[in-house]
């Protein structure tokens, strides 16, 4: 009787420790279930954004110090309309290029090709090929108006040696002629064209331009 | 001439000269930078375009598309643009179509526009093969508006910012009016064709 008694009570005992597990792994079933639902219905905003993010972009991407690839910028003129056009030429870095105060050096040879390329910009938009020059413009220009009258290299910057490019003209006849200059600002850009026109042309330049070197980022 | 006279008159003209010329901006137009290879040796766009940014500039008018959507994109739209109803433009080789529109009546094609243009002022859309491939604003000047050059540079600065590959802007002049243009540059063939008005174009 008594040993039957004991079983009675182990077997009680054993039965209770079950039921508290089943509990216990039924609490944490639902737990879970709970946590995944609460994921899987979670609305798409309330996860994290790239903007939640602390700190914003990664590193790589932030660099804000990144060095300017070489730019050499050429300013080409349409002699009948006066439209001077600022095309910008990037030129990819050599591995080998390391920047100089945050500039990507620029070779210190460019390809005609190039200056064709420039050219080609007013000469796509203009209504005689003959219409187009470079900006930088010979003495007596307006005497003998033409391509053969001016400076290709002379009407180019490049951005490792400045960072504005300027133009400087005076008015004859309906036409502008002008010279370019290179600066470290607007203001010394437009300065240097400005001394190139008046010592070439002996004449007053009052017409006056200016573009960064580096297209915008 | 007595000497005091001739004394006078020289410096007069010294002065002359020497007078300071009103000073004058100059506009520089941008477009789109070329990136080039370390060689030099081909460049090609730096930047990727697509017809929708210039359908960003002109409120949906693409390039392709027909007589109809280009009029149902207009602020007003006129009644009955249909293609066999269109006139043919005489100044192109080939059939080509246009309708027009008053440039005062426009909403995103004379946004950017911060001087003066004549009231006659309009916008001529060209058709070939059903298909845009031109659109002409031609500024006209009028008694409160002497000169619409400043307009037009501001429309062409506008369309430049876009790369050739998707459109080509141009400016010229015929005649008194000022005239920009932008291109489809498939229909290169017919690039060379421009309105010449009634006045005769002029160089300058």
């Amino acid at each position: 009787m008594m040993a039957r008694h004991m079983i009675a009570i182990r077997s009680g005992r054993v039965i209770a420790r079950s039921v508290m597990a089943l509990a216990v792994i039924a609490r944490s079933v639902i737990a879970l279930a709970a946590i995944a639902l609460a994921v899987i219905s979670a609305p798409a905003g309330a996860a994290p954004s790239s903007g939640d993010i602390s700190g914003g972009l990664p590193p790589v991407v932030k660099d804000s110090t990144k060095a300017a690839t070489c730019t050499v910028t050429y300013l080409v003129t349409n002699i009948v309309t006066n439209d001077t056009i600022a095309v910008r030429m990037q030129v990819t870095p050599d591995q080998n290029d390391s920047p100089v105060g945050n500039l990507m050096p620029c070779p210190p040879d460019i390809p005609p090709r190039v200056a064709s390329r420039a050219l080609d910009a007013c000469i796509r938009r203009a209504g005689d090929p003959k219409d187009c020059v470079f900006a930088d413009m010979a003495r007596d220009f307006e005497k003998h108006p033409g391509i053969n009258s001016t400076a290709e290299n002379s009407s180019r910057c490049s951005s490792d040696k400045a960072s504005d490019i300027g133009i400087a003209c005076f008015l004859v006849d309906g036409l502008q002629v002008c010279s370019v200059g290179c600066g470290g600002s607007p203001q010394s850009a437009i300065a240097a064209a400005v001394r190139r026109c008046e010592a070439k042309q002996q004449q007053q330049c009052p017409i006056t331009g200016s573009q960064s070197i580096l297209a915008p980022r | 001439m007595r000497p005091g006279g001739l004394i006078a008159c020289l410096t007069a003209g010294l002065l002359s000269t020497l007078a300071p010329a009103a000073a004058q901006t100059k506009r520089i137009f941008t477009i789109p930078p070329m990136q080039w290879d370390n060689q030099m040796t081909q460049g090609r766009p730096a930047l990727s375009y697509s017809p929708s940014d210039l359908g960003n500039l002109t409120g949906g008018i693409t390039f392709g598309i027909s007589p109809y959507e280009v009029n149902a994109k207009l602020p007003t739209p006129a009644p009955g643009v249909e293609w066999g109803d269109l006139p043919f433009a005489t100044e192109y080789p080939t059939d080509v179509r246009y309708f027009w529109a008053r440039l005062d009546a426009m909403r995103d094609l004379k946004s950017s526009i911060k001087g003066c243009f004549g009231a006659n002022s309009y916008v001529v859309f060209l058709f070939t093969n059903h298909q845009l491939f031109r659109v002409s604003w031609r500024l006209l000047p009028d008694g409160d508006c002497a000169s619409t050059v400043a307009a037009a540079e501001d429309i062409y600065a506008r369309y430049l910012a876009i790369d050739s590959t998707v459109s080509v802007a141009t400016h010229y002049r015929a005649g008194n009016a000022e005239v920009v243009e932008i291109t489809d540059p498939n229909a290169d063939y017919l690039m060379p064709y421009r309105w010449d008005n009634r006045r005769g174009r002029t160089k300058r």
